[in-house]
């Protein structure tokens, strides 16, 4: 007999008496107490007498005993001794010897005792004695209960049975019910019946026979008579009465549930509170609202279904949105909550921090168990944290934390969590030592941790259960999280709270102080361990979250990542937890964005910010999206030094950028279709800004600001005076594109001609001239775009105008225009150019590298000096603006041009080109300096007389004939120079050998001469760059000085022309010799007219790029065609007629 | 015995909405007959008539139901610790938190919540 079953008889017997009044020393007097009980002696001095009572307790025994014999289950009931025996403890056992002793006393007392028990005392006392050894020992009360005890109630083949029964579905508690009813009102066999829950259409019935489960259940209609009643195995019992995990998880407040049913089917909830008996709970929930179905039934009455729209469709769930639900005029009442926020009622429905609230039937949800997934936490408190920058409440974080440490089951968590260390600094939390604060010693495999106390006078340590101990942590202790939802981070521990077991943590990697709970953290050296990969994302990659969203990753965890959004402002970031599905794709192509100056700001720049709490920082552009800056600087404290800022409120550092704001560039009357380009550009310009110039303008004096002038048929083009780009990249071929007409030859619009209203680096906008649409065509799709710059021809229909230039080769402005446009030039000429030009220096690659500072190679011959003297070109177009040919007419755009030498003011970057620049000249022997002479030499031919130029061709060169012959220029040698320079050095500059002849007679500067020596025309033709002025007999040419028309009579190979005055339309056909006195020009100063149709050309030079194109200067043909560019002749020769040529420049054949 | 069992709780009169399980002993009922009767087993909890004990110690989150007809004799019963309850409907598990009042009046009576199978 033992002690347990002393206690458990003591209960019942208090049970039914109601008997509690000797609870105070029941522990050492058990047995007796339950004798006491039985006997009804309460009042007896217990201390007194143990020992008869002791007697007494034993024969209660051999009570017990024949009891069992006369039991017919005393078989199992030895069993079960056996059992009791083997669980129950040492207390237990009496030697036979003492038992039989102690038999004979309680027989004896018996006979002694004055009370003898009744026969229904005894009766009964016999009755509970039979059951104690059915008690299991795990019973309340029973310290010693666990899995041990429950192992010992495994079923036994002595036990009875279960058997399965199939029943009526939904009937089986009303089966387990009748069962009971009937077994009150008749005996039944059968020791028990049980359903579960989640076992439809079956019950299990326990008992000896299955005979007994029939009588049982006979008669019952709910049972399937018919079906055999299904033996459990015996291993199978205990599965069969397990309540199945599944419905365990218990519904606490703050517990993670998921709806069953309804419209919010699985959708995840979040317990606010728990009625269990009245079978509900109070959940938050995403609302799923259709406020515009709400708004129709209204209207419509009440048979719309409640929650709007048709039953199929579903609302998708979002926070709940007062101003919609105003918008939908919706009856919401407002209530001001705890937080300082508002609360809205709609139909009865509360709705709280965009959350609804609502109660759900406890059978309609269930519980979730463990942590939801992570991407519906992310859902659920996406709405909360909507909420929460709304100011509602500040508590998210922590009540988050909360949640987690709640939503984390403790058992499943524990195994998880690091094992105490030695040398941790712990705190016991229960017992007597509790608030104990020590060092673990050792770690015991039993779970008991040796703890030395932080005390003075204890040196001894104290075993102490390791569930008792709590970490504890000091401010300054370098620790890393181990589990939860920093898991992975490292910090420094800033804050420690012993009473909560939360530690806040500086993390290393973020900067950012985390809440942690103290088991979650262990002492650790590493300073930072922070995951920098989150699948194939790395940390700090640009990511894509949907097509307005990107970001930066700048914290990575476990299973989410934080990504700095886009979404946000500097001073109010938006950072969004995200996981990996959130996460679109890597961003890696590298962008630009203009800065509030419109500099373009790149990937690694450095900029400062002009607003927000961070104004005057200083940052790198680490990415750039769209008008986005991605900025990361020490200074930033949050987000790990990170910050997304607009372009437009940061202005590039280094940037000697001074002129005004971007805002107010665009107002400067610059007509550009793609204005961002065109303001970068003329900013550049104006601003003389070697950067922007650099690159955003490449090379263009600043004349290319406007876009018109590169289209010369619009007859704006004449007017650039200052563009003296040697070269132009890709960039603003594209944004000279614009304002073109153009074939589109490939693609779906392929036939189409359009008008380009913008251009990219790989689409242009174009405007259909067949349909009334704007369509974006690849540039490789337009006519003549597929070369690259420098290798393709231009685009023949539209060559007229660029074939001025070539006309007006003297004219400084065309090189720059021309070239850009077709920089296919370059490669014609590359035998050409002043002797000292080697072909290497005209290969278009080679050529490249000084492109971007055009303005320093032209100025480099004319030596310091000449940057003074630079800004008289700029001063040209204004002059000239009366000048006929100078129809470019914006002044606007002359100004920039004006602006543009001052570019050349700072020469600083553009040394770099010098070196290049002159290399030809100095091989060429024939330094600017000395060139003067012949060019002033030169001048006599100019009487020669020039022949008028169709106006309209004219506009192009219109300067230079103004440059020639404007009284006011006459002085001013600079102009003259630039040009030459320009051609001379920069590959664009191809043309310019054709110029060079024009404005050098008057220029005094030396640096003209470059490229026409007046040697190499008299050389005949070994550079056919230049033109061999001999072979000029006959041309037509325009006059510099009046702009009147003449005839070549008398070339001198040297560069002076003697030129008969002819008379001609306008446009240079019928052109007449007048007989008047010959006047003598400069070669250079005259203008070819350029030939027209029919007209009999003689080739003057070629630029080499037909084979057998050399040979043929100085023929005569007749023009048949003229596509702009190329010219088709018709040869005059004895070896046929129709030997036609495809030339690259009318130019370069003349009558 | 001619006539069935002669100490039992009382079975649930219906079952619906409001069958409770007391969440010391699991005793199946109506939350009305635990106000009416009390717990057969728990009779120290005073249910009877207190209808905030009542709710204070029945809950309707319960799983499952077990007929224990010999409870003595039983498996089942031994296997749920409900060995010397007394015959009556039962619950298989029962989730639920006792208010610290309720702990008490446990702990005086020295008897604790039957959590097998929980």
């Amino acid at each position: 007999m033992s002690r347990e079953d002393a206690d458990d008889l003591e209960e019942d017997v208090s049970l039914e008496d109601g008997d509690d009044e000797q609870n105070a020393d029941r522990a050492p007097n058990k047995r007796r107490n339950r004798f006491v009980d039985d006997e009804g002696e309460e009042d007896e001095d217990e201390d007194e007498d143990t020992r008869p009572k002791n007697k007494r307790s034993r024969r209660s025994a051999f009570i017990d005993d024949i009891a069992d014999v006369d039991d017919e289950e005393d078989e199992e009931d030895e069993d079960e001794d056996e059992v009791d025996d083997l669980i129950q403890d040492e207390t237990e056992e009496l030697p036979d010897a003492q038992d039989a002793r102690q038999l004979y006393r309680a027989g004896r007392e018996a006979r002694q005792r004055p009370n003898e028990p009744t026969a229904e005392e005894l009766e009964r006392y016999v009755q509970e004695r039979w059951r104690q050894p059915t008690r299991d020992p795990n019973d309340p009360g029973d310290s010693h209960a666990g899995l041990v005890g429950q192992q010992g109630l495994l079923p036994r083949p002595t036990d009875p049975r279960l058997w399965l029964l199939e029943c009526r579905p939904g009937m089986e508690r009303q089966l387990m019910v009748a069962l009971l009813n009937r077994a009150i009102k008749e005996p039944l066999h059968i020791k028990s019946a049980f359903c579960q829950d989640h076992l439809q259409g079956y019950v299990y019935v326990e008992a000896e026979k299955e005979n007994y489960v029939r009588e049982a259940v006979g008669g019952l209609r709910a049972v399937f008579h018919s079906k055999q009643f299904k033996l459990v195995p015996l291993k199978e019992m205990v599965d069969a009465i397990t309540v199945s995990a599944k419905a365990k998880p218990l519904l606490a407040i703050d517990a993670w549930v998921h709806i069953r049913s309804g419209p919010y089917k699985d959708d995840l909830a979040r317990v606010v509170d728990v009625d269990f008996s009245g079978g509900k709970a109070t959940v938050r929930i995403v609302p799923r609202l259709d406020y515009g179905g709400m708004a129709l039934r209204k209207e419509e009455g009440r048979r719309a279904p409640p929650f709007g729209g048709s039953r199929s469709s579903r609302p998708i769930a979002k926070a709940f949105s007062y101003r919609e639900a105003k918008e939908h005029r919706l009856p919401v009442e407002q209530r001001r909550n705890n937080f300082g926020g508002y609360d809205y009622i709609l139909n009865g429905q509360h709705y709280s921090n965009g959350y609804l609230l609502r109660s759900f039937a406890l059978k309609t949800i269930t519980a979730v168990d463990g942590l939801p997934d992570m991407d519906e936490l992310q859902r659920f408190n996406a709405v909360g944290q909507a909420a929460r920058e709304n100011g509602a409440a500040q508590d998210g974080a922590e009540s988050q934390l909360a949640a987690l440490v709640e939503g984390l089951g403790d058992a499943s968590e524990e195994a998880a969590l690091p094992p105490l260390a030695v040398g941790d600094v712990v705190k016991v939390t229960q017992g007597d030592l509790n608030n104990l604060i020590g060092k673990v010693q050792a770690v015991h495999d039993s779970g008991e941790v040796d703890v030395l106390p932080d005390m003075a006078d204890l040196n001894q340590s104290v075993p102490i259960p390791a569930a008792h101990l709590a970490k504890i942590f000091q401010e300054g202790d370098q620790v890393k999280a181990v589990a939860g939802v920093h898991q992975g981070q490292t910090g420094l521990v800033l804050a420690m709270d012993s009473d909560t077991g939360i530690a806040v943590v500086l993390s290393d990697a973020t900067r950012e102080e985390l809440k942690v709970l103290s088991r979650h953290l262990t002492r650790s050296t590493e300073t930072t361990s922070t995951l920098d990969t989150f699948g194939e994302y790395g940390l700090h990659d640009l990511v894509i979250l949907d097509q307005q969203t990107m970001g930066v990753i700048i914290t990575i965890h476990a299973s989410s990542c934080r990504v700095l959004t886009n979404q946000g402002t500097p001073d109010l970031p938006e950072v969004r937890t995200c996981s990996q599905a959130d996460l679109k794709r890597k961003h890696t192509r590298r962008l630009e964005t203009q800065d509030r100056r419109g500099a373009t700001v790149g990937v690694g720049d450095m900029v400062t910010l002009e607003e927000g709490h961070n104004k005057g920082v200083a940052a790198t552009v680490k990415h750039v999206m769209k008008a986005s800056l991605f900025l990361h600087s020490k200074d930033f404290k949050a987000n790990s030094g990170w910050l997304c800022a607009r372009g437009r409120s940061c202005t590039l550092r280094g940037s000697k950028a001074a002129g005004p704001v971007l805002g107010s560039m665009s107002r400067m009357g610059l007509a550009s279709p793609a204005p961002h380009r065109a303001m970068a550009q003329g900013g550049g310009a104006v601003m003389a800004s070697p950067h922007a110039n650099g690159t955003a303008s490449n090379g263009h004096y600043g004349g290319q600001a406007t876009p018109g002038r590169n289209t010369p048929y619009d007859g704006r083009g004449g007017g650039q005076a200052g563009t003296f780009t040697g070269r132009n990249n890709a960039r603003p071929d594209q944004h000279k594109l614009a304002g073109r007409t153009i074939d589109v030859v490939k693609g779906p619009h392929r036939g189409y001609r359009g008008r380009i209203v913008s251009a990219t680096e790989s689409h242009v906008r174009m405007e259909l001239e067949a349909a009334y649409k704007t369509v974006t065509v690849k540039i490789e799709d337009l006519r003549n775009m597929q070369q690259p710059p420098g290798a393709g021809r231009g685009a023949p229909e539209r060559m007229g105008p660029p074939a001025t230039p070539a006309y007006g080769s003297r004219t400084p402005m065309h090189p720059g225009s021309a070239t850009p446009m077709h920089p296919s030039m370059t490669p014609m000429h590359p035998s050409m150019g002043t002797p000292g030009r080697d072909g290497g220096h005209w290969n278009p690659r080679a050529l490249q590298t000084p492109r971007n500072e055009p303005p320093r190679s032209h100025y480099d011959p004319m030596g310091e000096g000449a940057y003074q003297q630079a800004y008289t070109p700029a001063e040209t177009p204004l002059d000239r603006a009366g000048t006929p040919g100078y129809n470019a007419g914006t002044p606007g755009g002359g100004y920039a041009q004006g602006l543009t030498p001052a570019q050349a003011d700072t020469p600083g970057g553009g040394y770099g080109s010098y070196g290049d620049g002159r290399t030809p000249y100095d091989d060429s022997g024939t330094p600017g300096v000395g060139v003067g002479t012949p060019a002033l030499s030169a001048d006599t031919p100019a009487e020669i007389p020039q022949q008028p130029y169709s106006p309209t061709r004219n506009s192009s060169y219109a300067p230079t004939p103004g440059m020639a012959g404007t009284p006011g220029y006459g002085g001013v040698p600079t102009p003259g120079f630039t040009p030459a320079m320009g051609m001379g050095l920069t590959p664009g500059m191809a043309p310019t050998p054709g110029m060079a002849p024009t404005p050098y007679g008057a220029a005094p500067t030396p640096g003209g001469d470059g490229s026409f020596h007046p040697s190499m025309p008299s050389n005949g033709g070994i550079n056919s760059q230049p033109f061999n002025y001999a072979l000029w007999e006959g041309v037509a040419v325009i006059q510099p000085d009046d702009n009147s028309f003449g005839i070549v009579r008398q070339p001198n190979g040297i560069g002076q022309c003697s030129v008969q005055p002819a008379s001609a339309d306008a446009d240079g056909s019928n052109l007449q010799p007048l007989n008047q006195p010959h006047l003598s020009h400069l070669a250079s100063r005259l203008t070819l007219v350029r030939p027209r149709k029919g007209n009999a050309v003689r080739i003057l030079r070629s630029d080499g790029s037909a084979a057998n194109s050399d040979a043929l200067v100085g023929r005569r043909a007749i023009l048949i065609g003229d596509d702009g560019e190329d010219a088709i002749l018709q040869m005059l020769t004895a070896e046929g007629e129709n030997d036609g040529i495809d030339w690259q420049h009318p130019a370069d054949t003349h009558l | 015995m001619a006539h069935g069992l002669e100490r039992h709780a009382e079975p649930p009169m219906t079952l619906g909405k409001s069958l409770v399980a007391c969440m010391v002993c699991r005793l199946v009922k109506l939350s009305e007959q635990f106000y009416q009767d009390g717990c057969e087993n728990c009779t120290f909890l005073d249910m009877a008539q207190n209808r905030g004990r009542c709710e204070d110690c029945t809950t309707i989150n319960f799983q499952g139901i077990i007929t224990v007809i010999n409870p003595a004799s039983s498996w089942a019963a031994k296997w749920l610790h409900m060995g010397h309850s007394t015959p009556g409907c039962y619950a298989l598990s029962v989730r639920g938190d006792l208010t610290q009042e309720i702990e008490d009046v446990l702990r005086e009576n020295n008897r604790s919540r039957n959590t097998s199978n929980c």
